[in-house]
């Protein structure tokens, strides 16, 4: 086992809307700040745990689900495991090195991911980046985080981050909408419910750079990681919010170190999750049914 | 995977790259979008127009025009900025220092105009502040 490395760049196709939270009606975008030479400035970027979420754990979720016709089967801690990776639900803190041997033998993911088992945390093995903005306020950062070859592409001159950045406007209609439109005197002349809300947006071109590392990977972990990117693309390969509203897609190109024959190993992957499945599905059963057989014992 | 390449790296980039015509100084440019917004108040049309309307007509004027030009034609900018302040062309022909701005900014070449509208696009505000200090300063000889 060898720790690998993918290096990505994704240039945004349409506006990028990974928020941080809104004020009024109006969202904000994610944030860091950075020093940069005259102060700190807040330049916008895509937290590692969104592209964590969006590009690997969600299409793995999925998988497993298909993989192993999980659907209409699971209950909601079930899902929140697949989905989000758990919560500690039970008292006391314990390891069961036997509950984690079965995990890592039935659900590959969840060693590359990390999760909450009812009873104890996992860690994952697979490390994700923030998405960095390609701007003058991130050059100097850039060229440490990219190999060689590309750092050395990076213009002396790049645009600032507050070029990047800008503002969308909707309207959200409602029944009155459509009613006030046919003749509102007929419901005492209301006014339509049309509602603005509006935001900022990372602009369509601007690009990102980011990457994983997987640690101690083996042939299913990089399998896994293939699968699940080549999943999100083909699901339209976005991030952030408003994806309903056409936002958020992106472009990905990613380079490797990796030695082995990635499709091969995506191949053995998906095999092995079929392979597993009968066990797969009882261990995952088994997990949450403890506790709520513990629930209705009380 | 689609893959990284430093050409592929190279063309993703293209776009994200300051120009090195494209800094105009920000004094320079608040001082020429002052002198415009002097010109507005000085070509409002106060026969047709309510005075008390003054400052909130060139308001909209300048964001009606920023809305409606993204090329960097100043001059169709500015004839918007006029129109909505309903200037008169006999007024605005024989404005020595209107010309004066006129050709400041026709010796720009495209990226500066482009900069300049959209600095006074993101600046509304503190422009017709300091425009209108302009005004309090000067308007006793302009009308």
């Amino acid at each position: 086992m060898s720790d690998y490395h993918i290096t990505c760049v994704s240039q945004a196709l349409s506006p990028v809307s990974h928020g941080a939270g809104v004020s009024g009606n109006e969202q904000v975008i994610m944030r860091e700040p950075v020093a940069y030479r005259d102060g700190v400035r807040y330049i916008p970027c895509i937290t590692g745990n969104a592209i964590r979420h969006r590009f690997i754990r969600e299409p793995l979720a999925r998988h497993l689900c298909e993989a192993w016709e999980l659907g209409g089967s699971l209950t909601v801690d079930e899902l929140q495991f697949l989905f989000h990776g758990g919560a500690l639900t039970e008292r006391g803190s314990r390891v069961s090195m036997q509950e984690q041997a079965d995990l890592f033998r039935l659900m590959p993911c969840m060693r590359l991911l990390g999760c909450s088992l009812p009873g104890q945390i996992v860690p994952g093995s697979l490390d994700v980046m923030r998405g960095t903005l390609v701007c003058a306020e991130n050059a100097d950062r850039l060229r440490q985080l990219l190999p060689d070859d590309l750092a050395g592409e990076l213009p002396q001159r790049l645009r600032p981050a507050a070029d990047f950045i800008g503002r969308y406007q909707y309207t959200r209609g409602s029944h009155l909408q459509s009613a006030a439109d046919m003749g509102a005197s007929e419901l005492g002349g209301e006014d339509s419910g049309m509602m603005i809300f509006s935001g900022q947006h990372v602009i369509p071109g601007a690009v990102f750079v980011h990457g994983f590392v997987l640690r101690h990977a083996s042939a299913l972990d990089i399998g896994a990681v293939a699968l699940a990117i080549r999943k999100w693309r083909d699901a339209g390969g976005s991030i952030g919010g408003m994806a309903s509203k056409g936002h958020g897609r992106l472009e990905l190109l990613c380079r490797s170190d990796i030695d082995i024959d990635i499709e091969e190993a995506e191949r053995e992957y998906a095999e092995y999750v079929r392979a597993v499945k009968d066990d797969g599905v009882t261990f995952l059963h088994s997990l949450f049914l403890k506790k709520s057989s513990r629930k209705a014992k009380r | 995977m689609n893959e990284l390449t430093t050409d592929e790296f190279r063309a993703r980039l293209a776009g994200l790259t300051l120009e090195e015509h494209e800094e105009l100084d920000s004094e320079e440019m608040l001082d020429l979008a002052s002198k415009i917004v002097f010109a507005l108040a000085k070509h409002f049309n106060r026969d047709e127009l309510e005075a008390t309307t003054l400052w909130d007509r060139i308001a909209s004027g300048i964001t009606t025009a920023c809305e409606q030009v993204d090329n960097g034609d100043v001059t169709r900018w500015l004839d918007i900025c006029l129109a909505h302040v309903m200037a008169t062309p006999g007024a605005v022909a024989g404005d020595a220092e209107l010309r004066s701005v006129m050709a400041s900014l026709a010796a720009m070449d495209d990226q500066k105009r482009i900069q300049f509208l959209a600095f006074i696009k993101s600046r509304v505000y503190g422009i017709l502040m300091v425009g209108r200090d302009l005004w309090e300063q000067r308007k006793g000889g302009a009308k």
